[in-house]
């Protein structure tokens, strides 16, 4: 317990908790733990280098806990919610890495260097992936229109995040994969059709499939608010914050999903751009620009890494609001921003999957073009 | 139906022990008196496990006035959790001595 402190140690951890552990739980298993931080920080005092210590055993311990939390509640009250929403996630999770992660150029390598007897097994999982990513989300539309214990039902705000995690590891993992599948270029300066070919198919099939995947998704639920009229929850944007803090932190997570998918999508119109200035008719090759963007294909594996934490963050802000909103009313600004957000993913989908289905008609057309030289 | 027996897992044991032992605690300075045994991020659950079956009881440490922050929980062992743990040492001995015969 802090006497010295406006706001003691861990008092962040501590909202986040809220969102996520029912209230038995809170009261004694995580507010303990974060009453141990706090103390032994307040007992450091002036000691830096004990108070940091202190911090670190703290915030290791807390996140431990909820790290295992599906694991170590398996007798206590209420976590079949937990349990539940934690599987779903890292499901999700797990979907994103196999989809568009272990197919992709760099993952490949990486494997067969350092997990080489693994690797065909890995691989082959990795198959089923697209198969598995689209009927996913076939399923998730079921569950919204007709699952009566859905925990998407009451929270179209977590759908919109979903989507725009979806996009955004779709579109980093695309990204990553073309970068390393055109790896020669950067670092011999020239690149044949087929490596070219490889590259723009890693990059626009995943990008393709998740746009499409989420406008269907997207126009499901647009449909379920006429489908299921007697559960009002059910509408688009009956969503949670009775707390004006609490619904702008929600419509700011939904922003910065829908802002970090767009520039992930516009990022690879760049690249896929510089893929046609090499591979255009009239020979000018790409000086500057589009060559010294593909030149720095070391940043394949941070491309991917920074992709999953966008879509890892974004799929935890989706959670924290399904759980807000199962305990929260209804709240008129949260209500409208999502009902723009349904509009504005849905549109921007419509748009990144025209803008990207012409290029890569363009593309083939010069790559054709190329080969009959 | 039968109902299920009362188990005692080592860890929950070992908190039974201690808190008999050395009289009530908090949970930081149970895990310090397990030498690496009982962990930080764990130590709450198992001793969530130990209330629910009425083993051991806590209450919120008093706060002192102007205080902010968290109270910690103070735990002791109930009178259910003397007899259960003198049992399962009994029982632990009943078996050791089968066992040599």
């Amino acid at each position: 317990m802090s006497a010295n402190s406006s706001r003691p140690a861990g008092s962040w951890l501590r909202r986040f908790a809220a969102l996520v552990f029912d209230a038995d739980t809170l009261a004694r298993v995580v507010d303990p733990t974060l009453a141990d931080l706090q103390h032994e920080v307040d007992d450091a005092g002036d000691d830096a280098a004990a108070g940091r210590a202190a911090r670190l055993r703290g915030y290791f311990a807390f996140w431990k806990l909820v790290v295992l939390s599906p694991f170590v509640f398996a007798d206590w009250p209420g976590r079949r919610q937990l349990a539940h929403s934690l599987t779903h996630i890292g499901v999700i999770v797990v979907l994103l890495v196999v989809t568009f992660g272990a197919k992709s150029e760099w993952m490949m390598r990486w494997l067969g260097e350092f997990f080489p007897r693994f690797e065909p097994r890995i691989i082959s999982i990795a198959d089923l992936g697209p198969y598995v990513w689209m009927l996913t989300p076939i399923a998730v539309a079921v569950l919204v229109l007709f699952g009566r214990r859905s925990p998407f039902r009451t929270a179209p705000v977590a759908i919109v995040m979903i989507c725009g995690a979806t996009v955004a590891a779709a579109a980093s993992y695309g990204a990553a994969g073309f970068i390393a599948a055109f790896d020669r270029i950067g670092r011999t300066g020239s690149a044949g059709p087929g490596d070219t070919i490889s590259a723009v198919d890693a990059l626009v099939i995943p990008n393709l499939l998740a746009l499409g995947i989420t406008a269907a998704m997207l126009m499901l639920i647009v449909v379920s608010q006429w489908r299921i009229r007697n559960v009002p929850a059910t509408s688009i944007g009956i969503d949670p914050g009775r707390s004006g803090a609490a619904a702008i932190v929600l419509v700011m997570s939904m922003t910065v999903s829908l802002i970090a998918a767009n520039r992930w999508l516009l990022l690879n119109e760049g690249l896929i751009e510089a893929t046609l200035e090499i591979t255009s008719p009239s020979g000018a090759t790409a000086a500057g620009g589009g060559r010294a963007f593909m030149a720095s294909s070391e940043i394949a594996i941070p491309l991917m890494l920074l992709g999953l934490v966008i879509s890892v963050t974004m799929l935890a802000a989706a959670f924290a609001a399904w759980r807000t909103s199962r305990v929260r009313r209804p709240n008129q600004f949260v209500i409208w921003s999502t009902r723009l957000a349904v509009v504005a993913l849905l549109v921007g989908c419509i748009w990144h999957a025209n803008v990207m289905s012409s290029q890569w008609q363009t593309f083939r057309t010069q790559t054709n073009a190329m080969l009959a030289r | 139906m039968t109902p299920k027996p009362t188990s005692l897992p080592p860890k929950e044991r070992l908190i039974l022990e201690t808190l008999v032992a050395r009289g009530p605690m908090f949970g930081l300075a149970l895990v310090d008196q397990s030498g690496g045994t009982l962990k930080r991020g764990t130590v709450y659950v198992t001793l969530g496990r130990l209330e629910n079956k009425g083993l051991v009881a806590s209450e919120q440490e008093p706060l002192h006035p102007g205080a902010i922050g968290l109270p910690r929980r103070i735990y002791r062992v109930t009178g259910l959790g003397e007899r259960v743990l003198k049992a399962w040492a009994t029982l632990t001995q009943e078996l050791a001595l089968a066992e040599q015969l």
